[in-house]
């Protein structure tokens, strides 16, 4: 429980960059990251009355981040579609994609990686929710089986399930796509 | 064959993008800027409950003060109507009789 704005700061500073990776591998832009990672603290501020002393603190702020980076998708899908209705119809302006430049070093194989980490994000996407939770929270952000399976409020054999058919079907996904490209 | 270990080494060095992920650097103001919008949205909350405190008097006055306007303006004269006269037509239409056939009324009406 909170005892004072020094407890709320160590609770912060512990969990932010967790916090703003978790929230940057669903939003997978900056800003956006850092602007819901602030929105998860806050609620984790707002709520601390209601924390359940006996729960976990790290995987109940780790949930808070993935429902709200994926609230925050979801939201963004929304108004993608209403934008592009809009503008069939003439009347909004054209929607931009946001540009990823690859870093200088080498080049080739950089544009190689940017593109193969957009073919694999566009996988992700596509997968049912729940195992686009469980295969970020463990690829990405290596957390066990049993800390998602507390994150995700599941047991850890519906976890396992969840990573395997993510697995599986993300190797679906993957080889539609390359097959029509080789 | 061929053609699908192909398909089988893209895959393969797709996922291995798992493993080349990229962190976000360290911010080292994160939680002063945190600490600046929790403090404007407790600002903005103390705002709007101040503004809401004399909006809510304010109403509940007015509405007081119209109710004992309609109230005290109101018709509270009874029209004296002939009650008796009344309550024989009712008792004529409930027992299904003329009103001049039944001695009850007119023992009423003294």
């Amino acid at each position: 429980m909170i005892q004072s704005n020094a407890d709320f700061e160590t609770i912060v500073k512990n969990h932010q960059e967790k916090v703003r990776n978790i929230c940057y591998r669903f939003v997978k832009n900056r800003e956006d990251a850092d602007d819901l990672a602030q929105e998860v603290f806050m609620q984790v501020y707002e709520s601390l009355s209601y924390f359940r002393k006996e729960a976990n603190i790290s995987t109940w702020i780790y949930r808070i981040a993935v429902n709200k980076s994926l609230d925050f998708l979801r939201k963004k899908k929304r108004k993608k579609r209403f934008g592009q209705l809009v503008s069939i119809v003439g009347f909004g302006e054209k929607q931009e994609s946001e540009v990823v430049i690859p870093s200088g070093d080498n080049p080739h194989r950089n544009v190689e990686a940017v593109e193969r980490k957009e073919i694999l994000d566009n996988a992700i996407d596509k997968l049912p929710e729940n195992q686009k939770k469980a295969i970020v929270l463990s690829r990405y952000e290596e957390f066990s089986n049993k800390e998602i399976a507390e994150i995700m409020n599941l047991s850890v054999s519906a976890v396992e399930a969840l990573i395997h058919r993510a697995k599986r079907n993300l190797h679906q996904l993957l080889y539609q796509y390359f097959e029509r490209k080789v | 064959m061929d053609r699908k270990r192909k398909i089988e080494e893209e895959i393969a060095r797709t996922l291995e993008e798992f493993d080349r992920v990229e962190r976000l650097p360290e911010d080292p103001y994160f939680y002063t800027r945190l600490q600046t919008r929790l403090r404007e949205r407790l600002t903005e909350k103390t705002g709007f409950f101040k503004l809401l405190r004399p909006a809510i008097v304010t109403a509940l006055l007015l509405l007081n003060i119209v109710t004992a306007f309609f109230y005290l303006s109101a018709d509270t004269s009874v029209q004296t109507t002939d009650s008796r006269q009344q309550m024989v037509l009712l008792l004529s239409k409930e027992l299904g009789m003329e009103q001049s056939e039944n001695n009850i009324f007119s023992l009423l009406e003294e």
